[in-house]
């Protein structure tokens, strides 16, 4: 699957932040949105995933088949954001196993890969920021989708949380599948080309 | 499992922790044991009124019980990945109804009898309160999901739809002596909702989020 962005210009609460950026991602290639606060990265994000309005042309492509964007959304985007998506009230157990039953796919093997088995009985709002970063990534691991729109996925994490992560980009990359990374300046993805965004 | 089923399990999980059930049921019965000490305890006037009065305190308490049923998922973020999923937001929202109505109805059944009996009403109004609920539910689902996000969400969650149970309330206190007339618009009045509501309350979703 490959993705295009030809001149998209996105607003947040109805002003626009960010205009002009195209650029072309071919299967198993990652991009490093960086740019200050309020630059407009995560809109950016957001936009690609069909959750904000945009201007200018966003489409995905197999092959020389143009996707339609509702198959996308649901069937091969994932979007990991900071805030996680999942709900505080349940443990993490029953999120894993509600995700595994609403996606399909194996949740146990997805915990332990995370790190996350002694947690299982915690409810997911008791869990500390970097325990719940890791929570996050549970859905990349349970489904297997081919775009993936990470959200400043190292903020929170240990070393080995990092690496996790980084692993888990160079094994989604390897199989073809295109990784759109928000990121702070001080960290970086080997191999990955950087697209800078300025507020309009 | 099914992914219907998942959502399911989840959502019945999620019900039975956020306690908005216990807040339904409990305004039901207090708001129902005090009404008598206020419009005064001759029987005959307590018959009358009784029904009447016993519908529009379900109307509250089922909103308020309604109450907050989004705002977990809106912030957390739960709702964009139900967007970005195989399930249709609406079908996620149908479902989320559905397991409220489950969990408000089951103690309005216990509560409900023994308010009508106390008041000496009819128990057809039990026959009239199973029929009626979804429609209560669903409507102040789809106004619980414009509101959530907000503060004071339930003064407005009451505002905004008592007037939208209008026919439950024409014809619920009807229950028991106005022959079949009440019980099937109030059918209809249910069915109606279980068709409409989940679209309304996911485009109302979805307008928070954009």
């Amino acid at each position: 699957m490959a993705l295009s962005l030809k001149d998209v210009e996105v607003s947040r609460a109805g002003r626009p932040v960010l205009a002009g950026v195209s650029m072309h991602m071919a299967p198993g290639s990652a991009v490093m949105v960086r740019g200050t606060n309020g630059s407009g990265k995560t809109s950016l994000l957001r936009a690609v995933a069909g959750l904000a309005r945009h201007e200018g042309e966003i489409y995905f492509t197999r092959g020389v088949q143009v996707l339609d964007p509702a198959f996308m959304r649901s069937e091969e985007i994932h979007l990991v954001t900071p805030d996680g998506g999942h709900n505080p009230r349940l443990t993490v157990e029953e999120t894993a196993q509600f995700e595994s039953g609403f996606y399909g796919g194996d949740a146990e093997d997805a915990l332990l890969q995370l790190g996350l088995v002694p947690q299982a009985e915690e409810r997911v709002g008791a869990l500390s920021t970097g325990q719940r970063r890791r929570l996050s990534l549970l859905r990349l691991l349970i489904d297997k989708r081919a775009l993936w729109l990470l959200d400043e996925p190292f903020s929170g994490l240990d070393e080995e949380g990092r690496s996790i992560v980084r692993t888990l980009i160079e094994a989604h990359r390897s199989r073809g599948g295109v990784v759109l990374i928000a990121l702070h300046d001080e960290e970086d993805i080997p191999g990955a080309r950087t697209l800078r965004v300025e507020a309009a | 499992m099914s992914p219907r089923m998942a959502l399911f399990l989840r959502e019945a999980a999620l019900r039975a922790r956020q306690g908005g059930w216990a807040v339904g049921a409990g305004l039901f019965l207090i708001l129902g044991g005090l009404a008598p000490l206020a419009i005064g305890n001759e029987r005959e006037l307590l018959a009358e009124a009784g029904p009447g009065l016993l519908w529009l305190i379900l109307g509250v308490s089922v909103f308020l019980g309604v109450e907050g049923l989004f705002e977990d998922d809106l912030t957390s973020g739960a709702f964009e990945q139900f967007i970005l999923s195989r399930s249709s937001l609406a079908e996620v929202m149908l479902v989320k109804l559905g397991v409220a109505w489950v969990f408000l109805l089951i103690p309005l059944l216990v509560a409900a009898p023994i308010l009508l009996l106390a008041y000496e009403a009819s128990l057809a109004g039990i026959l009239a309160l199973i029929l009626a609920s979804p429609g209560l539910v669903f409507t102040a689902g789809v106004v619980s999901a414009l509101s959530s996000g907000q503060r004071r969400g339930a003064p407005l969650l009451v505002f905004c739809a008592m007037p939208l149970i209008i026919p439950a309330l024409v014809f619920g206190p009807q229950a028991g002596t106005g022959g079949l007339v009440p019980f099937l618009i109030l059918a209809a009045y249910s069915l109606q909702a279980i068709a409409i509501c989940p679209f309304l309350s996911a485009a109302a979703i979805r307008l928070q989020l954009t």
